[in-house]
């Protein structure tokens, strides 16, 4: 993984003391609350219902198990002796003292890690697939233009006071597991007669206003990737919307616009900027691709004969993924666990996964946006025992890609924003839905619950999607269905009118068993609602209604 | 990083201005607003709003050698580009933040090709100039010159 330079860790000591010195200054009141606000979000602190939130940034999901024992000992030090993982592949504490803060950002830079930007109208965390540099599919590793736009986008001086957050992801795989058509730009990597380039995306997002991204250029050679991204950037700095934060974001600006006139904009802009001092060089890129270089995998294991067990057979068919390297798998701990919250994760177990990965992974892992943790490098023969140590300490038991791997919000337990409580409603599901016999033979389905339209759960790409909203001050949840991520991305369709918490295990029930009943041999979920279209979920959930 | 800090003092005369803005706004409404200076095309200063499209302005940068950014709020990003446009088209002379923007944005401004900051009220020459050098390193490319800073207090 990259190594952080003198550059990178003298910047995070600054920002740590500079950090120190603005919350001083609001203690003692010489920054008002308002002053205050896009200094503490943009080092990811927000303010919420019960407690200050702090969001660290994980860049592109990827960790060394220094930094994640770290993440361990301040959650123990400093919060409830638990953290979480966001679906931007970040971990959120939901406890520490706003005192305590400038302090948690030195223990963080001690690790190289940090909070920037991870909040607040600027360059977000840039995420990606977590099988990155490992999946079979992998055309071009993604983490060295992820690191690359990591650096550009650091304290980027003229994009601090952006209209609205702005999100990028990055794929290199033929399958797109970053979910690039939901970002408010999308960067899908290729390789062109042997040149490296890039198929750039525009204006997706989730939110209030679902859109799947609109294609801004089919090909652009990645020496002009980070002039590009400048030029838009600046094109949305200097004309997007800023009396509404709700038509703030890029995609209204782009659909306002149109696409085409948007482009032209890009490229008066771009005119002036291509060819500039932000051309990437071989130079430059090479330590950077080399910093991702695969680590020292045997090259001489000898074929597994895989162990009988049929609870282990599941787990690996559906938690583990085919890799590059023969020999070698991938790994999802799905941090599902009865009765917490998805991809919260305690101290202890943090540890335990740090234990993990330095016996059986290099010594790294990775968040994925999925709210889960990835050992990407582990031997085929390594598996069962693996699976045994996880087994005992609980973190085998959900499937990947499963219901019970469903993602959530933290919801109105937590957020501010939220309008509805979406973690008794995951708990909900997990309790009615907990034989995992049924959910394997239920195939893969993804189930996404938001707390409210600013989706951060991406409600509108789970093949049955949950939101929360409020109406006339009780909760209700709408239910969507057949939206989906990757390259058929797809926003899902509303089924009807909305519910209360109570009976939405009962509405999942009867999604399901329609799909049981319908569903051809081996068609999944998603398949059987393409070829049977959302009239016969809707006639079983509402025939019925005593709602 | 500013290397001296000199003096420029804001003459403000009694009236408003096309931005609705008045001398108590610490403006200096003798130099004529972008809409005023269009119309002339020929004088050497003028104020600009965050929300003016420059583009006009470009023919024409050679002979201009004193611009004002007037920030409408602190959160207005679009300053900032307005400002790294106009280096980008050649301006070289004084370029002047005044307005509601926040001092901890400062280093931003000045990375952004600004070098001459009305500060805000209440924030001193020192703290101004401590606040520059925030941060020390910067991890883009930058096409923009040390040069002198000018910090005036309110």
């Amino acid at each position: 993984m990259y190594h952080y330079q003198a550059a990178d860790r003298q910047l995070l000591q600054d920002r740590a003391n500079q950090f120190k010195d603005q919350t001083r200054r609001f203690l003692n009141g010489e920054l008002s609350d308002e002053a205050f606000r896009p200094l503490r979000l943009q080092n990811g602190l927000y303010f919420q219902r019960q407690a200050p939130m702090l969001r660290i940034a994980v860049p592109y999901g990827l960790m060394n198990t220094t930094q994640v024992r770290q993440i361990a000992a301040i959650s123990r030090r400093f919060d409830k002796g638990y953290a979480h993982v966001s679906t931007r592949q970040n971990f959120q504490l939901n406890w520490p003292s706003l005192e305590y803060v400038p302090e948690i950002l030195e223990e963080l830079a001690k690790v190289d890690m940090h909070c920037i930007q991870t909040s607040g109208n600027c360059i977000r965390n840039t995420t990606t697939d977590a099988l990155a540099g490992v999946a079979h599919d992998e055309v071009i590793d993604p983490r060295p233009i992820c690191e690359l736009i990591r650096q550009w986008s650091t304290l980027h001086p003229e994009f601090a006071y952006l209209p609205r957050k702005f999100k990028i992801a990055v794929s290199g795989s033929a399958d797109d597991r970053a979910a690039i058509y939901a970002h408010d730009v999308g960067i899908a990597l290729q390789a062109r007669a042997g040149e490296l380039g890039c198929r750039v995306l525009v204006g997706g997002g989730l939110g209030r206003t679902p859109v799947i991204g609109t294609e801004l250029v089919p090909w652009l050679p990645i020496k002009h990737l980070l002039s590009y991204l400048e030029a838009i950037l600046r094109v949305y700095n200097a004309l997007g919307r800023r009396d509404n934060k709700y038509k703030a974001r890029i995609k209204i600006l782009v659909r306002a616009m149109g696409i085409d006139a948007f482009r032209d904009a890009v490229d008066r802009e771009w005119a002036g900027l291509r060819n500039g001092e932000l051309t990437l060089t071989a130079e430059r890129l090479e330590p950077l691709q080399k910093a991702f270089s695969p680590p020292a995998y045997k090259t001489d294991l000898p074929p597994t004969e895989m162990h009988s067990n049929p609870i282990f057979l599941r787990w690996l068919s559906r938690n583990t993924h085919e890799h590059k390297q023969p020999g070698y798998r991938a790994v999802t701990v799905v941090l599902k666990g009865h009765g917490s919250a998805p991809g919260d994760v305690t101290a202890d177990q943090l540890d335990f996964l740090a234990d993990l990965a330095d016996d059986f992974s290099f010594g790294q892992l990775r968040t994925s946006h999925e709210q889960n943790i990835v050992l990407a490098d582990v031997e085929e023969r390594a598996l069962y025992r693996l699976w045994e140590t996880l087994q005992q300490h609980g973190l085998a038991w959900a499937l990947a890609g499963s219901l019970s791997d469903l993602i959530s919000c933290p919801g109105g337990d937590f957020c501010s924003l939220a309008n509805a409580r979406s973690l008794p409603v995951a708990k909900a599901i997990h309790q009615r839905f907990d034989d995992a016999d049924y959910l394997f033979d239920l195939g893969p389905i993804e189930l996404n619950i938001s707390g409210c339209m600013n989706a951060c759960g991406h409600h509108h790409i789970g093949h049955i999607g949950i939101l929360g909203v409020d109406k006339k001050g009780r909760e209700f949840f709408q239910v969507s269905i057949g939206g989906r991520q990757g390259n058929k991305a797809a926003i899902g369709k509303i089924l009807g009118p909305s519910f209360s918490a109570d009976d939405i295990p009962e509405v999942v029930e009867k999604l399901l068993v329609t799909f049981v009943h319908n569903r051809l041999p081996e068609e999944t979920f998603i398949q059987t609602y393409d070829r049977i279209g959302i009239t016969p979920f809707k006639e079983a959930v509402y025939a019925s209604a005593t709602h | 990083m500013p290397a001296q800090l000199t003096d420029n003092e804001a003459t403000p005369i009694a009236q408003t201005d096309d931005y609705g803005l008045a001398a108590n706004d610490a403006v200096n409404l003798s130099i004529p607003s972008f809409s005023e200076w269009l119309t002339q095309q020929n004088g050497s200063r003028l104020r600009v709003s965050t929300a003016d499209d420059i583009a006009p302005l470009e023919a024409f940068i050679a002979s201009v050698s004193y611009v004002e950014i007037y920030f409408l709020d602190s959160n207005d990003g679009r300053g900032f580009t307005l400002g790294r446009r106009l280096r980008d088209i050649g301006f070289t002379g004084e370029l002047r933040a005044t307005g509601a923007y926040a001092e901890d944005q400062l280093q931003y401004l000045y990375r952004c090709g600004f070098d001459s900051f009305l500060l805000p009220p209440a924030v001193n020459k020192e703290t101004a100039s401590e606040l520059l050098r925030a941060i020390s390193v910067t991890l883009q490319p930058s096409t923009i010159s040390e040069r002198q800073v000018i910090l005036s207090e309110r």
